[in-house]
């Protein structure tokens, strides 16, 4: 799930999907306003997905939360 | 009777008349045919003379007011109602008729002239005593169309114009004047034919203000009575409808203000109105995703943990404890986000929805006030609007009060001049004996000229009086002329025998002109033979060439010859009867 499978593209692993939510996460920004960036550009990534790559990209120390808001995990 | 005529001027031919025939000649030698009195010998100022002395009218620097004639006094001797009298006027003084004799008992009396002492009348007082003494006409009378002295004299002096027909003493003479003076001298009741030129003035008068009436008139007002009336009662019920209204009219002083709100007012609702949809597609699509947000199993984000271990170097992994942290806090705040905005929102629409309902409450009261008010303008315009109508069936009934007027106007005309006809009918029935004389005597004097009776014919028409003569020699020429010489003479052979007379006829030399010579003779002898037996006075002028001594009858040369008063002559400059040339 992670990595494009057979069965799966890249564009639909959540690596695929965490390039467009890092892309989407340009600056700090709530849960809710960025899966409603997401949801409105992506229709195809469903909630869970979108959870399971923020999930995916906290885990790789790509993200982080402050304060309730997301961001790109800077040096 | 006339007895004679005198001038001051010397050069002038003093003439001595007497009673029965009476010849004035005039020779002429000179070819010219010239009928202007001014270059002829006088027979015709000879006329004019007399109808002065008369009482005549006068125009400057004509007639007997020219330049050569100023201040000559001409003097008229004859006999009125059995006295004599001399009667002078004078052409510079010509308003003024000065008279000796004993005029006690005229109607009315002569003045006395400061200067000189002698007694006088003014012109038109002395055509009233004429009229009283010659006609028996009255002074004064109440009528406006009345037979005057000198429209009845002109018919027995004859001169100039007066030979068109028998009827007329001048060609323009009105329809009225001819009618009341022939009546007035036949014996028939004149003041018939007054009573017909009043009505026909009636009836002008009404058709000028009918003319007039419809002048400026709008053509919605030129209609007949009933389409006026039909008009009127249609704008009687107008008003009757609009009083209606006025009467439950209620004003709003506010009422456009009132207008404006209530349509705001819809503005908000609508406004209003499209929030709450959208806010309730957002909540439904909320509480939809509240259902499809379901919890993600922890399972799965170790198996993504474990995972990524596999993939990615582990140092560079942040520990499973802070991931598992990490999706529960984000999980939690999704969740209580959309829970909050669920909230939110529900309260938004519970808000906007009881918004709407008070907005459409108001709405609807302003409704109610705007239903059962009016503007203060429009009460204005339909007080207005009353007035508008009040005033166009005022302009209505003006005009059928004129219509109803004239309408009537003509109906009493109709009625009155049929009266006036039966009336008129019935006394010209009753004077029958008068009529009778009239014509017995023009059939005689017309079967003396052309062994045929003549016809006189009396009738009352539509418009009055109608007189005609006709006699049955129309080959024979100039028989107009002895129609009139027929009918003067049956007027004078008529009036000898009536109270009061002029006692004269007198017919200037026009009347023999173009008449068959064996007529002439015959008009002269029976105007000998009738003046000396009715004892009248008959004087002709006459041109010396038209008499028609071959025709005369035996001894009527003679009688003839002893007829003649004065001879004017064109031999001589002093040969005419002014005895001055110019």
């Amino acid at each position: 799930m992670i990595l494009p499978t057979k069965t799966c593209s890249l564009s639909n692993s959540l690596l695929g999907f965490g390039t467009v939510i890092l892309e989407a996460l340009t600056s700090p920004a709530t849960v809710n306003s960025l899966w409603e960036k997401i949801h409105h550009e992506e229709q195809q990534i469903t909630f869970e997905k979108f959870i399971l790559t923020l999930d995916l990209l906290y885990l790789l120390s790509v993200i982080e939360i402050d304060q309730g808001l997301l961001r790109r995990k800077t040096e | 009777m006339i007895k004679s005529v005198r001038c001051s001027s010397p050069t002038f031919k003093p003439i001595i008349f007497k009673k029965g025939f009476n010849v004035v000649l005039a020779d002429r030698i000179s070819a010219s045919t010239d009928k202007d009195s001014r270059n002829g010998l006088g027979k015709t100022t000879l006329l004019t003379i007399i109808h002065f002395c008369l009482g005549a009218g006068t125009n400057p620097n004509t007639g007997l007011r020219i330049e050569q004639l100023k201040d000559w006094t001409f003097f008229l001797d004859l006999t009125l109602g059995e006295k004599d009298f001399t009667i002078s006027r004078n052409t510079t003084d010509f308003g003024r008729v000065f008279v000796e004799g004993d005029f006690s008992g005229w109607p009315i009396s002569p003045e006395r002239d400061e200067t000189g002492g002698k007694f006088f009348l003014k012109i038109s007082d002395w055509n009233l005593v004429l009229g009283k003494l010659m006609f028996d006409l009255p002074v004064a009378i109440n009528k406006k169309y009345i037979p005057t002295f000198r429209s009845l004299i002109s018919y027995f002096i004859r001169y100039g114009h007066a030979f068109e027909e028998p009827f007329k003493h001048y060609p323009q003479q009105k329809v009225w004047d001819i009618q009341v003076n022939n009546a007035y001298l036949l014996g028939l009741n004149w003041e018939y034919a007054s009573d017909f030129q009043l009505l026909k003035d009636q009836k002008a008068t009404i058709d000028n203000l009918e003319t007039a009436s419809k002048e400026g008139i709008l053509p919605l007002y030129l209609g007949s009575q009933g389409e006026l009336e039909a008009e009127k009662i249609r704008f009687e019920e107008q008003i009757k409808k609009a009083e209606v209204q006025l009467s439950t009219f209620r004003v709003h002083p506010q009422y456009v203000d009132l207008q404006e709100k209530a349509a705001s007012i819809t503005d908000e609702i609508h406004e209003t109105t499209n929030k709450l949809i959208i806010n309730q597609k957002i909540l439904k699509k909320y509480q939809e995703n509240l259902v499809e947000e379901n919890d993600v199993s922890v399972q799965q984000v170790k198996k993504i943990y474990s995972d990524a271990g596999l993939i990615f170097p582990n140092n560079l992994l942040t520990s499973l404890d802070n991931t598992l942290e990490f999706h529960k806090t984000i999980v939690s705040n999704r969740k209580t986000y959309l829970t909050s905005e669920l909230d939110r929102l529900t309260r938004r629409i519970e808000h906007d929805k009881q918004e709407i309902e008070r907005l459409s409450d108001e709405r609807a009261k302003l409704f109610q006030i705007l239903k059962t008010h009016g503007a203060l303008e429009e009460y204005t315009l339909l007080q207005k609007r009353v007035l508008d109508l009040k005033q166009q069936i005022d302009t209505i009934k003006g005009r059928i009060e004129i219509i109803k007027k004239i309408d009537q106007g003509k109906s009493t005309l109709k009625i009155k001049r049929e009266e006036l006809l039966q009336t008129s009918r019935q006394d010209l029935e009753e004077r029958e004996a008068q009529k009778k004389d009239a014509i017995r005597l023009f059939n005689q004097n017309s079967e003396y000229l052309y062994a045929n009776p003549g016809i006189l014919s009396i009738d009352v028409k539509d418009t009055g009086y109608k007189f005609a003569v006709e006699i049955q020699r129309s080959r024979s020429q100039g028989i107009g002329n002895m129609k009139i010489f027929c009918y003067d003479l049956m007027l004078i052979q008529n009036l000898t025998h009536a109270e009061c007379s002029p006692d004269f006829l007198i017919h200037d030399s026009m009347i023999f002109d173009g008449v068959d010579e064996r007529q002439v003779a015959k008009a002269m002898e029976l105007a000998y033979q009738e003046s000396e037996n009715s004892d009248f006075q008959y004087i002709c002028a006459l041109n010396s060439d038209i008499i028609p001594f071959g025709d005369f009858s035996d001894g009527f040369k003679a009688k003839f010859d002893q007829s003649v008063r004065v001879t004017f002559t064109d031999a001589t400059d002093d040969g005419g009867l002014l005895g001055i040339r110019f």
